[in-house]
């Protein structure tokens, strides 16, 4: 019965994780290129109460398309396909990223709005207005020059696992071993298209969410019973004794 | 039926359900697990002895799409095969990432077995509904999908092991790739068989009860009437 009682409690704190990352997920709704965790890594409860978890090193992140949103802004840029920006954080580390709100320094770099910096672009002085076209090549209108500028090329990353990537509290994607070998593309042989006046919004299907949260409440809920059933079967054990 | 056997029945019948409730909780505890197969517990009562048999059910769990090309389901018997360090192991479970190697790997690390070994899964690489993998239209790999002509035992960590003295067979299985293959629990069943466990075990309660009242009686009345 004490088995019992510790199987339902460890069904309980499962479906209590899952319904922590469907929040998670959730609250992130808004935040561009934001990779949703997986809720369907649930873990297996052993007969004798063992918490079988998936393998927690890997955060089992969801790396699907996310709704692509016109807003007209030269600025803003989305990956159409797999892959990652490479952005360069205050701290000078190299990061992964998926998220595109950048806007242009006075250096003529195009940083994110914590401060990174998209790798492989540098505005030239003057620059009026620029485009990107779908391989990642820059081209700048500079005032009082004729004809465009080039201005670089965005180069795009991916890995083997994209699972594997490390997510910091800053929101970007950092390389670990288990990630496997960045493979990075030339523009030859491209990954994805890039959409320049686009914003890649979270891949967060709200709908599905709230799927979820009703699945889990409800599956907590079964093992809530079983641990009154078994609540009230001790009882009964415990009234065989009458005083 | 003297009064000490109807007192060890009812003890008996106590256990048999308090055992029951204990399969019931496993199963509602994974009722969210993918590729979980729900128990269920078979008594046999020989000289007041209650012997238990726990079978897996093989019931087909309800497919759910995923749109993650790593994500697979079987449809049809059979199991994928996964490596771990204490030799080949099935499963249903088919929720694989692809390790730094480029290996099919299962939720615990373990490998996917696909004809030689691990199974390579390149980059954009798809598999079809017979567990072939394709990249870029040339055939990389093929995954083991094997069935066995008894019933698989579990193992440790929710992985099958292969009945002993069995040879794996190819399964004729549908692989659906997208797709992930829910618990099979279910959890109406499940609900009605937690009440009538308890039910169960009241009324032995209440059997326990009387014998002891009847039992009581004999102590105390039966030397007063004399």
């Amino acid at each position: 019965m004490n088995r019992t009682l510790c199987v339902a409690a460890a069904g309980m704190a499962t479906q209590q994780a899952v319904l922590d990352s469907i929040a998670a997920n959730l609250a992130n709704v808004d935040v561009p290129g934001y990779r949703v965790s997986r809720t369907d890594f649930a873990a297996l409860i052993g007969p004798d109460a063992r918490v079988l978890a998936p393998e927690l090193r890997l955060a089992h992140r969801l790396f699907t398309q996310g709704r692509l949103d016109l807003t007209n802004d030269p600025h803003d840029l989305a990956i159409d396909g797999a892959g990652f920006f490479i952005v360069v954080t205050p701290s000078g580390g190299r990061a992964y990223t998926r998220a595109g709100n950048f806007s242009a320094d006075a250096t003529g770099r195009l940083r994110l709005p914590g401060g990174a910096a998209l790798e492989g672009v540098r505005l030239p002085a003057g620059t009026a207005t620029f485009t990107v076209d779908e391989r990642g090549k820059v081209l700048a209108q500079v005032a009082g020059r004729s004809g465009d500028v080039g201005a670089g090329r965005i180069p795009l990353a991916n890995f083997a696992n994209p699972s594997g990537l490390e997510l910091r509290p800053d929101g970007f994607f950092y390389q670990t071993a288990a990630a496997g070998r960045l493979q990075s593309f030339s523009a030859g042989a491209p990954l994805a298209k890039i959409k320049q006046r686009y914003l890649e919004r979270a891949n967060v299907t709200v709908v599905a969410a709230m799927m979820a949260v009703l699945a889990a409440q409800r599956a907590y809920e079964a093992n809530a019973k079983v641990v009154q059933a078994a609540d009230e079967m001790l009882r009964l054990a415990n009234n065989l004794e009458r005083t | 039926m003297s009064e000490s056997d109807a007192l060890a029945s009812a003890a008996t019948g106590m256990r048999v359900q308090a055992a029951t409730l204990d399969v019931i909780a496993y199963n509602l505890a994974n009722s969210a697990t993918a590729g979980f197969r729900p128990r269920h517990a078979a008594f046999t009562l020989s000289n007041e002895e209650a012997r238990s048999l726990f079978n897996t059910s093989s019931a087909q769990g309800p497919l759910r799409r995923t749109e993650v090309p790593t994500d697979l389901a079987l449809s049809g018997q059979g199991y994928f095969a996964v490596a771990t360090a204490d030799g080949v192991r099935y499963t249903r479970d088919g929720r694989f990432c692809v390790d730094p190697h480029g290996h099919l790997s299962d939720a615990q690390g373990n490998p996917v077995l696909g004809a030689l070994g691990p199974a390579r899964f390149p980059n954009r690489a798809r598999i079809d509904d017979q567990g072939r993998i394709f990249a870029g239209g040339k055939l990389v790999d093929r995954l083991r999908i094997v069935t066995f002509e008894k019933p698989c035992s579990d193992g440790q960590d929710g992985l099958f092991v292969a009945p002993p003295g069995c040879v794996p067979q190819r399964a004729q299985a549908h692989v659906q790739a997208g797709y992930l293959e829910d618990s099979s629990v279910d959890a109406v069943a499940e609900m009605a068989a937690l009440i009538a466990a308890e039910r169960a075990y009241e009324a032995n309660e209440k059997s326990a009860a009387r014998t002891d009242e009847s039992l009581r009686r004999l102590v105390t009345d039966v030397p007063v009437i004399r």
